[in-house]
């Protein structure tokens, strides 16, 4: 297969047609296409772009043995792409041997699909050449323009995930929902593909990056086109929507997550690098770029990416800075950067003319007027809804002296509806209208935790910022608000109901283990003996009509009282690693090591993965997966959309399929 | 930088006595069982004994609280340690991809998922980088009970080998001894040459006993 992939490109030249054989070889060809890679021209066409949006020409040459490469050119359909094309070698690994040329920043305006070649001229004269294409979307002139575009990106929800919270937001009863969430409320809906560039089953800065640049992306690779260098942030650049409607309209552009603001989603609406673990340069991005991109609101966690590295709590380093070449840099006019871990961001920004909050008394004081607000709530990820709600409640793990936010000493974090109120406040002040992308972070992360309580209660906070956005909609009306995912996360179903009241089940796993079992671990191989309750807690577990219509309660916050319930929603994981389940809400995120029956003997080791919880209940789950925690699925999701330009966002798409649609409803209009 | 003082040489891993049935168990007893000589007293003249002084140091007070606007800032009790044998208590952090040597301790528990993530982590801001001599064994066993740990407080920025900024670092003494740890009999029943054969990436998962002993130079995960 290596040696198949290796040699693709050779056997493209063949197959294709129309160039010389020769050596030097192009081993890379960006804009990415079928025609390049797989000699094919049947199919979509890989690479599309808006009129004029921008995107850098690129490819690799590897030359003859003790041959340089002097030139390369870049041809669309059949003329000469004018600019300048920079030279530079290839690095790590095999690609120290390549040369790679790059024109920055090209655009075009023609629609369709257009022929894109490259000839690489070697210093003995011999010509290398290679064809790929892509596609410029037409974009109809019809109706009004969308002025307003609002991106909600439940990260990792799927269809499973919204129905877990309807149930637990709204019950069900005799067949029919109680209720119905703000966005099963929006009038058109679809499924979206969520496949990455190199895979199947996409993390979240591909799954992301489609809807903010309509390219697909490598895993961990956003805003950009993957490449053959180890810097981070050199790689072909696509111009995001951010950047894009800022240039042409001058939108506004924000930003509000429940995660690290540098995590994978956020840093897909406006920074470029092939790593999104590149905290300190992705931060730098957002305020360096933000002329280009028109960002004016970022909220969410991540507060140790914007303090100097002397200060506690700091998380700036070198290696996760950045610093852009001359080339890149004057190609696309934006500043360069600085390795420079020492760096205030917060002061930086504030320079910028930016308004900060640090926690949710100050968001709530912002004044109206503000035109740039910078919100950083947490050191990294901002705590779950249910552990905000539960610090807002007072209430504390059982035996515990404080709340979870209170251990993390951040006890007045903003829900993400808040925070999208602020974010809609401020950027509605921009008079050419704004982009918006809310993202509720940890629906994703609970989801691989298989903490089931905490992803459904995000959910529940996710919708509650959805409605805050309909509502803003209703009377905007030139707003398009699009609700979907970035991907599915763990292969979340609700599987049935508890059989047994919640006193029941907690006698059940009061009871002593009687017995021993063994355990093979489908990885290790290895052989270990632990016992279990006598009681096997999954014939808990109701299906069909055993599981009944749980029955719960809301608080006057919109959160239930308390997700022990009995007859309580039972959720099963598809991507599952190994675990224990009690089917009690964990008063931990992720593991509660203060949970009852945990400290009684015997202490045991268990298998790796979220196993850490619920131990020994004896309910031990066989993962399907090698991995510690449980993984993303190549499951469609589901996108809903209202407003002006929404009809389009039915049937099942592409997930680069968003981004079009809704970039006709606000370039083109809609009726 | 030398600690001034005690420093202690011990780590206790959960509140359990020794069960046979136990895989971590028989290993926390050699952790504790293998522990140092108590340590001197800081000042004192060599050969002079005398009860341990070492402090105990929670790890909500490493930091002012509440939190403010910007960055942390160390108590005035953490700085006064600075340099001195402490005595922490927390939840190793379970991590996809440990530091050899060295284990993070938090206040609660947490478990990183670095393959995931990168950086973006659910980890409290007062987390302390636990740093062990090196040895043969470079994980430590994680465990989901608490740990006690012993050791000389080191306050300051430093970027770790995973790419995080430490800010509070512990110098703890070796847990680690050449002497054969007792055999646990769930773990002499695997043969050798099956866990020869299934290389795992290293993770701080618990190690078996045998595996100390088996693969000195990485330890392997366990299922």
């Amino acid at each position: 297969m290596k040696l198949l992939q290796r040699y693709l490109p050779l056997a493209t030249l063949l197959a294709i047609g129309g160039t010389a054989i020769a050596d030097p070889v192009i081993v890379r060809l960006t804009p990415p296409s079928k025609l390049f890679s797989l000699g094919v021209t049947n199919g979509p066409v890989i690479a599309r772009f808006l009129p004029e949006q921008r995107f850098d020409l690129q490819s690799s040459i590897r030359p003859d043995p003790g041959m340089t490469i002097d030139s390369v050119e870049f041809q669309v359909d059949e003329a000469t792409v004018s600019g300048v094309v920079t030279l530079k070698p290839g690095t790590g690994g095999v690609a120290t041997n390549l040369t790679i040329g790059t024109l920055r920043a090209f655009e075009t305006s023609a629609p369709g699909v257009h022929s894109f070649s490259v000839r690489a001229v070697q210093s003995d004269g011999k010509v290398a050449t290679a064809s790929g294409n892509f596609e410029v979307a037409p974009i109809a002139q019809r109706g009004r323009r969308a002025r307003n575009v609002i991106f909600c990106i439940g990260d990792g929800m799927g269809i499973a995930h919204r129905t877990a919270a309807r149930l637990m937001k709204f019950n069900a009863s005799m067949g029919k929902a109680n209720g119905l969430l703000a966005m099963d409320q929006m009038p058109f809906s679809g499924l979206v593909m969520t496949h990455s560039l190199n895979s199947i089953v996409t993390d979240s800065s591909p799954g992301a990056a489609c809807y903010s640049t309509g390219n697909k992306a490598n895993n961990n690779q956003h805003g950009v086109f993957p490449d053959d260098t180890t810097d981070n942030f050199d790689n072909p650049r696509v111009e995001n929507v951010g950047e894009y409607l800022h240039r042409t309209q001058g939108k506004a552009l924000g930003i509000v997550t429940t995660s690290d603001v540098f995590d994978a989603t956020p840093a897909a609406f406006a920074t470029h690098t092939q790593s999104r673990a590149a905290g300190s340069g992705i931060c730098d991005q957002y305020l360096d770029e933000s002329g280009r991109t028109g960002l004016s609101v970022l909220l969410g966690g991540g507060r140790k990416w914007f303090l100097p590295a002397t200060t506690p709590g700091s998380g700036r380093t070198a290696a996760t800075d950045y610093a852009l070449a001359d080339e890149l840099a004057s190609g696309w006019a934006i500043p360069v950067g600085q390795v420079d871990t020492n760096r205030d961001l917060i002061a930086d920004f504030e320079a910028a003319g930016w308004r900060y909050a640090a926690d949710r008394t100050s968001l709530a004081a912002t004044p109206a007027d503000t035109r740039r607000l910078l919100g950083l709530f947490s050191f990294s990820n901002m705590n779950v809804a249910k552990d905000k709600i539960d610090g807002r409640r007072g209430a504390k793990p059982a035996g515990a002296t404080s709340s979870v936010v209170e251990d993390f000493g951040l006890p007045d974090q903003p829900m993400l509806d808040e925070m999208t109120d602020k974010a809609l406040q401020v950027l509605s002040r921009n008079a050419n209208g704004f982009v918006l992308m809310v993202e509720a972070a940890s629906i994703d992360k609970q989801a691989h935790n298989m903490d089931t309580e905490r992803w459904i209660l995000d959910t529940i906070e996710f919708d509650a910022a959805i409605g805050r956005c309909l509502d803003f909609a209703r009377t905007n009306s030139d707003t398009l608000v699009i609700v979907t995912a970035d991907h599915e996360c763990a292969g979340v179903n609700i599987i049935g109901g508890s059989r047994v009241a919640q006193s029941v089940l907690t006698q059940q796993l009061a009871q002593p283990s009687v017995r021993t079992t063994t355990y093979t671990n489908a990885v290790g191989g290895f052989l270990f003996t632990f016992p279990y309750s006598h009681f096997s807690i999954r014939t808990n577990v109701g299906t069909y009509e055993a599981a009944g219509f749980p029955k719960y309660v809301l608080g006057e916050d919109g959160y239930p009282v308390t997700t022990d319930i009995d007859g309580r929603m039972i959720v099963g994981y598809a991507a599952n690693a190994d675990r224990f389940e009690d089917y009690l809400t964990n008063p931990y995120p992720l593991r509660d090591s203060q949970q009852p029956f945990v400290t009684q003997e015997p202490q045991l080791r268990h298998p790796g993965g979220p196993s850490n919880r619920d131990f020994p209940t004896g309910n031990f789950l066989t993962g399907q997966i090698p991995d510690a925690v449980a993984a993303h699925t190549a499951s469609d999701v589901p996108v809903s959309a209202q407003g002006r330009g929404a009809s389009a966002f039915t049937g099942v798409m592409d997930n680069t399929d968003v981004f079009f649609r809704a970039m006709q409803a606000v370039v083109g209009g809609a009726q | 930088m030398p600690c001034v003082g005690r420093h202690a040489r011990r780590v206790r891993i959960g509140r359990h006595r020794l069960r046979p049935a136990g895989l971590l168990l028989p290993l926390a007893l050699v952790i504790q069982g293998l522990a140092g000589p108590e340590p001197l007293s800081g000042g004192l003249a060599p050969g002079i004994e005398s009860k341990p002084t070492i402090s105990e140091l929670h790890l909500d007070e490493l930091y002012e609280r509440p939190i403010g606007p910007r960055g942390l800032a160390f108590s005035v009790r953490a700085r006064a340690l600075d340099g001195r044998p402490v005595r922490l208590r927390g939840f190793a952090v379970r991590q996809a991809s440990p530091i050899p040597f060295c284990l993070i301790l938090s206040p609660v528990p947490v478990t990183l998922h670095e393959r995931e993530y990168g950086l973006a982590e659910d980890l409290p801001s007062n987390f302390v980088h636990v740093h062990f001599p090196r040895g043969p064994h470079p994980f430590l066993p994680w465990s989901r009970d608490p740990m006690t740990v012993d050791g000389c407080l080191e306050l300051g920025a430093r970027e770790e080998a995973d790419g995080r900024i430490s800010h509070v670092r512990l110098r703890a003494n070796a847990p680690w001894s050449s002497r054969r740890p007792p055999s646990d009999t769930t773990a002499s029943s695997v043969p050798r040459s099956e866990a020869a054969a299934n290389p795992i990436p290293a993770s701080n998962e618990s190690a078996r006993p045998d595996q100390l002993e088996s693969q000195p130079a990485l330890l392997r995960e366990l299922p």
